[in-house]
């Protein structure tokens, strides 16, 4: 075992690229009722590989839009802002780690099972009337962690990698038993750097007894679309496996087999489309 | 009955030259390989499978012979659910989501295992 210090942590999450600027004025005016729409979306607009990929999104089968949604102002006015933001974020996150290659497990894949994790939580936060934009942007960054930590040291990480092959242990145990961590508490600090809200950063707490009382929902909702984006085999990575599901938090969402097979289904229909739009590495 | 025009979405291997495509095939880079409404040749299928596709999108009237999934295919696919669920299958929810996953699978095909 080569436990990761706490300075290191730190190193890994200060050497992590700023998101731009956009992004945090988006999460800062999270909760302002004046927020002035028209000028947000002029300054998306200016960042033309960002508006490129949120007009992707706002015109793809993810939306299922009748009308072409050819503006910024336009993709505002009808899918709104909350919507707006949760594409903006994801576009501008994954660009963060796009163009970067390491041979083992790459920042394609994860960035795949990060996708159809998102694409999970967002159909069920909809089957269930929770928020939809939080549950995708929650979604796609929950193994954000992983991706600093590959990056940070990709030496160590593939320790666990092969830690995790010869157990045939799921990577959270494989980094726990190597890094002396999981990449969740790494994915908070990476969250927290970037300034993102508490209702998102607590979804990464790998503690049920703890902060995640507050959004607990939102967690169960991650975790199950977490195995179930394993479950549909989206990410092909061939030593994949499914997490183990706390009881609880399953029995809490309450799925039944309907809810469940058209979670399914939208997640296998827009995510080819989402990879391509989003141009995962 | 008259022949109705119907979109359906086929694993490669099912795919024959002659059928026209309802969607475009992207890559993941976002390059289009083909446009929507273009035939498919043998040419075009021999690259689509070197280029990694999976699946197409293809028009087709109902009275095609489209294969349906093929018993093996069913077959492959339930066992990689079993194979995801190795370490978790014992635990309820596990077993619960792994078992939905394996109806999902199976829709519409009347001699699967699972039905039996």
């Amino acid at each position: 075992m080569i436990p990761l210090s706490t300075d290191e942590i730190s190193e890994a999450v200060l050497k992590l690229p700023s998101l731009p600027h956009i992004v945090l004025e988006l999460f800062r005016v999270l909760d302002d009722e004046d927020v002035d729409v028209n000028l947000l979306s002029q300054k998306i607009s200016h960042d033309q590989a960002l508006s490129a990929k949120v007009l992707g999104l706002a015109n793809s089968s993810f939306y299922g839009m009748q009308s072409k949604v050819g503006s910024i102002a336009y993709a505002v006015s009808v899918l709104g802002f909350s919507s707006i933001r949760a594409l903006v974020t994801a576009s501008a996150v994954v660009q963060i780690f796009s163009g970067k290659d390491s041979s083992e497990l790459t920042h394609a894949q994860l960035w795949k099972h990060a996708i159809a994790t998102a694409l999970a939580a967002r159909a069920l936060a909809k089957s269930m009337g929770e928020n939809e934009d939080q549950a995708f942007i929650a979604g796609l960054l929950h193994n954000i962690g992983r991706q600093v930590l590959i990056d940070y040291d990709p030496l160590r990480y593939r320790e666990v990698l092969s830690w995790s092959s010869i157990h045939d242990a799921e990577l959270s145990i494989a980094e726990t038993a190597v890094l002396g961590l999981d990449h969740k508490a790494v994915g908070r600090a990476a969250l927290a750097r970037w300034k993102f809200p508490s209702s998102i950063v607590e979804t990464l707490n790998s503690d049920p007894s703890d902060l995640l009382r507050i959004y607990p929902r939102t967690a169960a909702i991650i975790a199950v679309a977490d195995a179930i984006a394993y479950g549909l085999d989206l990410e092909g990575s061939s030593d994949g496996q499914v997490p183990t599901l706390s009881q609880h938090q399953w029995e809490q969402l309450g799925l039944n087999d309907e809810i469940l097979m058209e979670v399914f289904s939208m997640t296998e229909r827009s995510f080819n489309e989402v990879c391509a739009i989003l141009k995962t590495p | 009955m008259s022949a109705t025009k119907k979109i359906k979405e086929i694993s490669l291997d099912n795919a024959m030259s002659g059928m026209v495509l309802a969607k475009p095939i992207l890559e993941t880079s976002g390059t289009c390989l083909l446009p929507a409404q273009a035939e498919l040749s043998e040419k075009s299928l021999y690259i689509l499978k070197n280029r990694g596709v999976q699946h197409v999108t293809v028009i087709i009237s109902s009275d095609d012979d489209v294969p349906e999934q093929d018993a093996s295919k069913i077959d492959d696919k339930l066992k990689r659910i079993e194979t995801l669920f190795r370490n978790s299958h014992q635990h309820d929810a596990n077993r619960a989501l792994m078992e939905c996953l394996q109806r999902y699978r199976t829709r519409g095909h009347h001699d699967s295992p699972i039905d039996r």
